[in-house]
Order: C-alpha cells, then structure tokens, then sequence
C-alpha cells in the first residue's frame, strides 16, 4: 500500500499510480519458503507466532516468537500489597491457577517465617492435585482437538466442569479462586465439601480409563504422536526443561519428591516416567500422572484433620468474623490489614512447586514493606517452549502441530 | 538490600549446598564477594568479572547443571544497582536414571547473584555454557536492559520491537491509567480513543 | 419471527374456498396462519432473523477467557443450540469475533487486522474485565480496553465470565442485531459504507 504523504501538491495532482513490485516467485524445489504461523492460528494454544523455514514439507527452521500476551504482571506485583498479589499471581497461567497462588504463598510464608495450620495444608494438597488434573485435563482435550481426535474434548470438559464447580463451592469462582492465603486458606471449606470431592473421585478413574480407550491404543493417535517430537535427557536438561516433558525423558525429576512442600512426603504416590522422550510418552506420562493425582486427593480426603484453617497471627490473617463485633482489637488488626497490608521483613525468597508444566518457581524480594519489592516468576512454559525448535527441526510440518500441543503451553504463563 | 548480610542468617552448617559455594571461593578466589544461607538458600554474590568461571567450576566441577532462573532485580538508589541472579540446581544420579525417591540423592540448589552497576550495565552471556539461558537473558536485556556480552541474539522478546525504555526498571512509569468510576465518567469517555468502522 | 401476518376472522372448516381440483384459493376467507404459505414483514426483520440465528464466531481466545469460551462450546453450556457452534479459524469466514482476553500493545495490530480481514457485516463481544477496561492489570503492557482498537458492540463483565455470562451476551448481540435496520451494522460504528437499496 502506498504511503499517503503529506506534500500539498500531491493532492492537487494525484500521482500515478505506484508500479507493483514484481516479486520473482521461486520455485518450491529449490530453496525454502518461510511461513508465518500465529499469532492468531488455532493450534498455537494462544496467541504463539512461530516463524517456521520450510523446505517442501520438511522443517527447517523455527523460531518462537512470544509477547503477544505480556500482562507486565511483575510490575503490577510491585504496586499492590502481597494479600492482593494473590489475586494476580492465579492469572499468570490461567490452567493451574491454585498452583500459582500456593507458590506465591509459599515465598511470602518463607519471608514471614510462619507456621501453617495443618488443615491448610491438607487442603491446599487437595487443591492442588484437583488443579493439576483441571490442567490435565485441559492438555488433553486440546491436545485431541489438534490432532482431529474432536471428541475427547467433549469429554475431558465434563470432568473439568465438576472440578470447577467444586473450585466454586470451596471460594465462589470457577477459575481464579484466589483461595490460598499467606498463613493458610481464605475461609474454611464449606459444607458439603468431602461429598463433592467423593463424587469428583468416584467418576474420574472411570472417566480416565474412557481417555485412554480412545486414544491409548488408538492407531492413527500413536500414528501421530509415537516418535514425534523427541528431545533425549541431556539436551532437555541443557535447555532447562521440567515437568512432563522432562519425566518422558527418563528423569524424575519431580520437586513434589525432590524439594518437598506442603507436607508432600508424607503422601503416597509414584512419579510416572517414561524413556522415549516423545509426544506419545508425555501423553502416556501424563494420564498416569492423573491416576496419581487421583491417589494423592484421597489420601488428603482421608487425613483432612479439623481445626484452624489459617495462622493465629493477626497481623497476618485476618480476624474471625465474630470478632469483630466484640474486640475493638480486631477491628483496628483488620483495618490495618485491608489497608496497609503485612510487611515482611527485608530478604528474598525463591518458592517452587511442580506445577502441571513443571518447575514454577516464585522468586520474591521484600524491603521490609507492605509491597514486594520485586517478584520474578520462573515459568515453566516459558523455558519448556525454547525446546521447540529443536523438537520439530527436520521433521514434518503437521507434526509441528503435535509438538506444540504436547508441550502443553500456557502463553499467558510464557509471556506474565 | 543491596548487601545479601542484611538477611538474618539461618542454620548454615547442614547444606550440602553451601559446603559448594564455600569451595567455589576457595577455588575463583576473591571473586566471591560474600557466601551466605538466605531463608534456605545458599547464596554467594560474586563479581561479573567471575562470572563465566563460576558457571564453568559450577557445572563441570560441582554438577550444578541445571539453571532454573536468571532474574533481575533493580535496588535503584544502591550501589551497584542491579543485580542479576541466577538460581542453579543439581539434579542427582539417581533422579537422572529415572529413580524419584529422595534418599537415594539430594537435590541441591544455590542462588547465584552478580551485582551490576548502572553506568554499565554488562554481565558476561552464559549461554555457552547453559543454553537455557538464552530467553531468561533476552527477556532480563528486554524488561531491565542489562546486556549480555556474548549472547548471540539478544534481541527484545515480551515487548514489541519499537517499545522504548525498560519496563521494570524501578524509574520506569508502570503507565497507570485513571480508572472510570460514576464520578468521573464522563471526562474520561470523552478523551478515551475510541476504535471505528 | 417478530412479525405475523394479520389474523383472519375465524371460521369454521366449512367455510374453506376450494377450486375444482381441490386446492385452497387465495381470498379473504383463506388468510389463516400459515395456511397459504406467505408471511408479510419487512426485508430488515427477515434478513436479521437470519443473520442472528447464524453467527459465526471467529477463533480467537487469547488468555484464560479463552478456556471459559471454550468450556460454553463443551458439553454442559453447548452453545450450538443458539447456532453458534462452527467457530471458524479463519476470519475471512466470521462474522463475530470474541475478544476473550487481555490484549497486549504487542498485540492490537493484530487483532485490528483479523478484525479488518472479517467481511460485514461483523459484531464484536469483549468477553471479560481485561478486554474491557483492562481489568486488574493497569500498566505499560496492556490496551485499556479493546474498544481502543476495534469497536465493541457487547461487554461481558467478569474475570472471566462464566459460561453462563457469555451466552447471555450473545444473547444480547443477537437481541441487537434483530432490532438492526437494514444497514445499521454501518451506523453502529459510524462506518462509511455504501447504503444499500
């Protein structure tokens, strides 16, 4: 298109009009071509743009392109106090959000030094193993949808809706409960609660095994995914890869085992590892993750004890309600906390929980006060997604499609 | 802040870690400014001449091979302002043959932080040496504008192409936009841009 | 349909007008509903009748509302039972589009483009507080409402909105469009286009 200038002149005698440039096309046998994929492309998981080199059908070259979501969720950390930074911290990746928060939770309890309340801990357990299989979920569905398998998504959706329901029940919002709270949860978990987590487990095993007879042994499934997108141990923990990705290599490495949290070692539960380092082995990684997951909620259904749900520290947690009405103390420690917040005191701390991508990792640095000085969060997508180019070089370009999908990305996470 | 020693410093004897960093200092020398246990994390500050020694010592002699995270953090009014941080783990044979218990090996992990001054804000690239540094320093190059000598692309990777200035540099506006209420409606729908056909 | 046709008296079976071969004549006696087969309104009722049981949304989530809008297409909300369930990837073949997310700088020249690629005419629902007003992230990164970049005929308030939400606004936007006038997609946003008929 040509660019309307502004000389006066121009307007009173239009210039001709402009000589197409004559681009010489090539011809595809020699050579590449170089072709845009995103941002708005619907196998990206998002707003992804990769610039893929291709040579006839073969990858040459692929370079992510990402930004295209960036939130500047770290500044806006440094502008609100850490109890409203819960908020934020669950919209970072939109797919585990209760991981997130924990996380964040985690690194503030570190700068606190604070003691948690076992019964916050057995939930946030809970909570979490139900998010990663939201997440998994999620991963599973669309990873179908990809690949043309269309009707697994129905299904995977039918039990992530009764996992957000019960997100619904326990805080009031289907995605972003924004539960978890610096010293223990945001309020107690509501009647009915053991119930619904009960209906949750009594379907899902069922459901997981109807996943598998879809795809498992599915030919045109492992026709797509079986050698597909392989990346070996080493060049995984070159580039710094965790999670699912990293265990379909053969490592375990899993920081639910490695660098415990929230009382994790004292749960039951293997870490699910396969060698062959493809699409189908993070696939087949992942399902059974799920079957974990599934042991670990009713482990902490079991076990959930009574008793405080958040820390008696006043100038951390707020009040209880009744109080309110009784203790002018209360009052002033809530007032204080709703508008000043807490401040830690000065130092840094770096929080990590296996989220469902792998290695989440929040690193927090307080000054001494009410607002974190810096927040910096290691995303697993973000350093999983460098993995691509190396996964899909010299492959095809449909299967560009499959290693996207089975690195499972969340671009809000790979962007913040 | 700017001092790691302002942090109370926690039972540092155990870690198998920090036995580390105390032999990294032993063996770069005066390069390792300070060696502490921060809030469960052993931390050494070390001077960005240092740098790429530490990273070669780290990996090849203690199998420090895996880099979690390289960050930044600007203490604005310090001396020096920035520093830039890297949290390094070392992941155990047996987790690497595929065997998650936890007794069979340790996970180690240490923090690494090199301050920066703000009249030059360089730190060698240790993409060489961990290739997953690649992003992690084009993105602290693109939110703090700290280079990276020797990275071979460092090039903006959140923000657009044409953004000017370093976000999350603590001088930088975080751009705060007045929010509408009933009050003030109607003043800021009438200078808000508004899209057409 | 919105409008009928005039009610006839009514009248008794025996009263029917039939020619020789046994067919109903037209005449004043016949006009019951239905029975001749002819509906009067007007081109803008049936033409946005059409067009309001046939939208067409184009593909495009771009952060966690896009999993909500994609939890209203699953099993439980099913948006196919308002017509609305062949989500086109391609913009050339939409007629809606679902801003479902927080728009960054980096991206506004883009979702410009897929919207200016959509042929008319073409409505657009900001689904969620970020695509409306920017939501919680008030800062250098993100357009303070979509309406900035391309304009907007339906708000749907929440982080994210539920299911629920969303098919009520499409609702609303079908709403809308019945009640459009022959070209009143052009007026809605001021657009220049040529007046038909």
């Amino acid at each position: 298109m040509q660019r309307n200038n502004a000389d006066p002149s121009a307007l009173l005698t239009p210039p001709p009009p402009p000589r197409r440039e004559v681009v010489e096309a090539r011809p595809l046998d020699e050579g590449t071509i170089v072709v845009n994929v995103g941002p708005h492309h619907p196998s990206t998981h998002g707003v992804l743009r990769l610039i893929v080199e291709l040579d006839g059908e073969r990858v040459v070259a692929c370079t992510p392109d990402i930004g295209y979501l960036h939130t500047g969720i770290e500044k806006t950390f440094e502008e609100k106090t850490y109890v409203k930074g819960t908020t934020l911290a669950p919209r970072m990746s939109y797919l585990s959000p209760i991981h997130n928060s924990t996380c964040y939770v985690l690194a503030i309890e570190r700068l606190l030094q604070v003691e948690v309340p076992e019964r916050a801990t057995v939930t946030r357990v809970l909570l979490l193993e139900l998010d990663r299989l939201a997440s998994h979920l999620v991963f599973l569905g669309i990873h179908g949808l990809d690949l043309g398998a269309s009707s697994i998504m129905l299904y995977t959706f039918r039990e992530r809706e009764k996992i957000l329901d019960l997100m619904e029940m326990v805080a009031g919002a289907r995605m972003f409960p924004s539960y978890i709270r610096p010293g223990g949860l945001a309020y107690d978990l509501p009647q009915g609660f053991e119930a619904a987590v009960e209906d949750i487990l009594r379907t899902i095993e069922p459901s997981i095994d109807q996943y598998e007879d879809l795809l498992t042994h599915n030919p045109l499934w492992k026709e797509r995914t079986v050698g597909v997108a392989t990346i070996s141990s080493d060049e995984a923990i070159r580039l710094g890869v965790t999670g699912t990705i990293l265990r379909a290599a053969g490592v375990a490495l899993d920081l639910r085992k490695a660098r415990p949290y929230c009382g994790y070692e004292s749960y039951d539960f293997d870490v699910p590892i396969r060698t062959e380092g493809d699409a189908y082995a993070r696939y087949i990684v992942r399902i059974a993750e799920m079957r974990e997951s599934v042991k670990i909620v009713r482990q902490a259904l079991d076990r959930l004890p009574a008793g405080p749900y958040i820390c008696a520290d006043r100038k951390i947690a707020p009040p209880p309600k009744h109080e309110l009405a009784t203790s002018m103390e209360a009052v002033i420690h809530h007032f204080k906390l709703w508008t000043e917040g807490f401040a830690p005191p000065a130092g840094e701390a770096y929080a990590t929980v296996e989220a469902p991508r792998g290695e989440l990792g929040m690193y927090v640095v307080s000054d001494g006060t009410a607002r974190p000085w810096r927040v910096h969060m290691r995303s697993p997508s973000f350093v999983n997604l460098q993995a691509l180019e190396g996964m899909v070089k010299g492959g095809l370009v449909a299967d560009l499609v499959t290693a996207v999908a089975s690195l499972d990305p969340v671009l809000g996470e790979v962007d913040r | 802040m700017s001092d790691s020693t302002s942090n109370s410093p926690s039972p540092r004897t155990t870690d198998p870690a920090f036995e580390t960093l105390n032999e990294l200092a032993g063996a770069i020398g005066d390069g390792v400014m300070a060696v502490d246990v921060l809030l469960g994390e052993p931390t050494a500050v070390l001077g960005r001449e240092h740098l790429k020694t530490a990273a070669h010592w780290l990996r090849d002699q203690a199998g420090f091979q895996f880099l979690r995270s390289v960050t930044c953090v600007d203490y604005l009014t310090a001396d020096p302002r920035f520093h830039v941080v890297y949290h390094l783990a070392s992941i155990p044979e047996s987790i690497l043959a595929g065997d998650s218990d936890p007794t069979a090996g340790t996970f180690r992990s240490i923090r690494v932080k090199v301050p920066v001054p703000a009249d030059s804000p360089v730190v060698d690239s240790v993409t060489d040496i961990y290739p997953t540094a690649d992003w992690h320093e084009r993105e602290v190059w693109d939110l703090f504008g700290i280079e990276f000598a020797g990275h071979p692309d460092l090039r903006r990777i959140l923000l657009p192409d044409d953004f000017e200035g370093h976000p999350l540099r603590k001088d930088a506006p975080i751009r705060y936009e007045t929010v509408q209420f009933t009050f003030n409606y109607d003043a800021i729908a009438a200078a808000k841009p508004r899209a057409r056909e | 349909m919105a409008t009928h046709p005039t009610k006839g008296p009514a009248m008794s079976d025996s009263a029917q007008l039939l020619s020789p071969e046994g067919i109903l004549m037209p005449g004043e006696a016949n006009r019951r509903d239905g029975e001749s087969g002819i509906v009067t309104t007007t081109m803008a009722t049936a033409v946005n009748w059409a067009r309001s049981n046939s939208v067409w949304p184009a593909l495009f989530g771009l952060a966690c509302c896009a999993i909500e809008m994609m939890h209203s297409q699953a099993a439980r909300v099913d948006l196919s039972r308002f017509g609305m369930e062949i989500m086109r990837a391609s913009p050339r073949q939409s007629d809606l589009i679902i801003v479902a997310g927080r728009l960054s700088w980096k991206m506004a020249p883009v979702i410009r483009r897929v919207y200016d690629q959509m042929p008319e005419p073409k409505w657009v629902i900001s689904m969620g507080d970020c695509a409306s007003c920017g939501g919680v992230f008030n800062n250098y990164a993100l357009v303070q409402g979509v309406d900035e970049i391309i304009p907007v005929d339906v708000y749907v308030a929440g982080c994210p909105p539920r299911p629920e939400a969303l098919v009520h606004g499409i609702m609303m936007l079908h709403e809308q469009i019945k009640n459009e006038t022959l070209d009143g997609w052009r007026d809605r946003a001021g657009g220049h286009g040529i007046a038909v008929g």
